[in-house]
């Protein structure tokens, strides 16, 4: 990074939008996803931290950035805006993990998995190609992505380092 | 969740005191010394704030967790950074393990006895004062970065304000001191009814 460029800090149940230089980042990623939407042309880039697959089913979904569904449409939203072309988006996707052993899989236990499944479901309607991912497993995950060579950098406790 | 008045906060605070006192005594049978537990500290906070008090989202923790069953659901949480991990290993050892040796499965199973004791009591005492019954499902362990592990209670619980119940607690022994937190998630179902039962 130069001493110019900053890294763009996304919070739990958020979303930004960046250029390059500009990196963008969230922290600490275990059951949520963090998705990263890309225009190579342009260069911007939005990454979504969402904790949960379905707004619909829940009944408090005041923060539309918690959600799959709606964090991601907010998103893709504010990208076109921004200068993102739909036709030229691409996708990275890292998280959903399930972090503890319950026995026994339940809906709860499954979020993760969940997650990664309303992506893909998202991705699929706007026809948005999922480049790479790195999902499920037990582990959190850190991510930064650099819209300036398209690479997500994946960093886990006790992993090597990864880019996808 | 409401803004908690001094009453209310009160209550919390003897409950956090009686489970400190069980705990404390439960300890000291398991590790075989003296064990005294300062008057804990509780509060409510907010999910983001606990986590940066900890040492932010990526530093790395110990959490053991357990289901809340019983007439009220939702989650407790016992989070200790790393350094204590050590510290407790190297205390039920006897022998000093350096930050960074690799943990073994007894080791790590020791530690999530510990949580467990500790859970166990803290609920046991909620209990007492509640006449709610809830017990603490067999714990589960992840050592990981702070962020992923206390997103998951959040999540589950389907929280709409995401607040928690926070318990500061130090352990002092003659020759060891450990300082941990134990968090209460309590499903937004299940706030209001151990509201009414300790008489709001």
């Amino acid at each position: 990074m130069g001493d110019t460029d900053s890294i763009i800090k996304v919070r739990m149940a958020d979303f930004a939008v960046c250029q390059a230089p500009d990196k963008i980042t969230t922290i600490g990623l275990g059951s949520c996803v963090g998705l990263v939407i890309y225009d190579p042309v342009s260069r911007v880039c939005g990454l979504l931290h969402a904790m949960l697959p379905d707004s619909s089913k829940i009944r408090n979904h005041a923060n539309r950035a918690k959600f799959v569904d709606t964090g991601f449409d907010d998103m893709l939203q504010e990208l076109l805006r921004k200068g993102g072309r739909q036709e030229r988006l691409t996708a990275k996707l890292a998280g959903g993990a399930q972090m503890f052993d319950f026995s026994g899989e339940s809906e709860i236990t499954s979020i993760g998995r969940q997650n990664v499944e309303a992506v893909k479901a998202q991705l699929k309607k706007h026809g948005i190609l999922l480049l790479a991912e790195d999902t499920g497993k037990n582990y959190g995950r850190t991510i930064v992505f650099d819209p300036q060579n398209g690479e997500l950098e994946i960093r886990a406790v006790g992993h090597p380092l990864i880019k996808i | 969740m409401q803004e908690m008045d001094a009453m209310e906060l009160d209550i919390l605070r003897e409950i956090g005191t009686i489970g400190a006192g069980n705990a404390t005594t439960s300890l000291s049978v398991m590790l075989n010394s003296r064990l005294s537990m300062g008057v804990p500290k509780v509060s409510f906070m907010n999910i983001d704030d606990f986590v940066e008090s900890i040492g932010g989202a990526e530093n790395i923790i110990a959490g053991i967790m357990s289901n809340i069953v019983g007439e009220v659901s939702g989650f407790v949480l016992f989070a200790i950074n790393l350094r204590t991990v050590y510290r407790m290993v190297s205390f039920l050892k006897g022998t000093e393990l350096e930050q960074g040796s690799p943990l073994t499965e007894y080791d790590l199973s020791a530690v999530k006895e510990i949580g467990n004791i500790l859970i166990s009591s803290y609920l046991a005492s909620i209990e007492t004062l509640t006449g709610l019954q809830m017990r603490p499902s067999v714990p589960v362990m992840s050592i990981d970065m702070a962020g992923a592990i206390l997103n998951f209670p959040i999540i589950v619980n389907n929280r709409e304000h995401d607040e928690v119940l926070r318990i500061e607690s130090q352990i002092e022994g003659e020759d060891v001191s450990f300082e941990g937190h134990i968090v209460m998630i309590p499903s937004a179902d299940s706030y209001p009814i151990i509201k009414r039962h300790l008489g709001y």
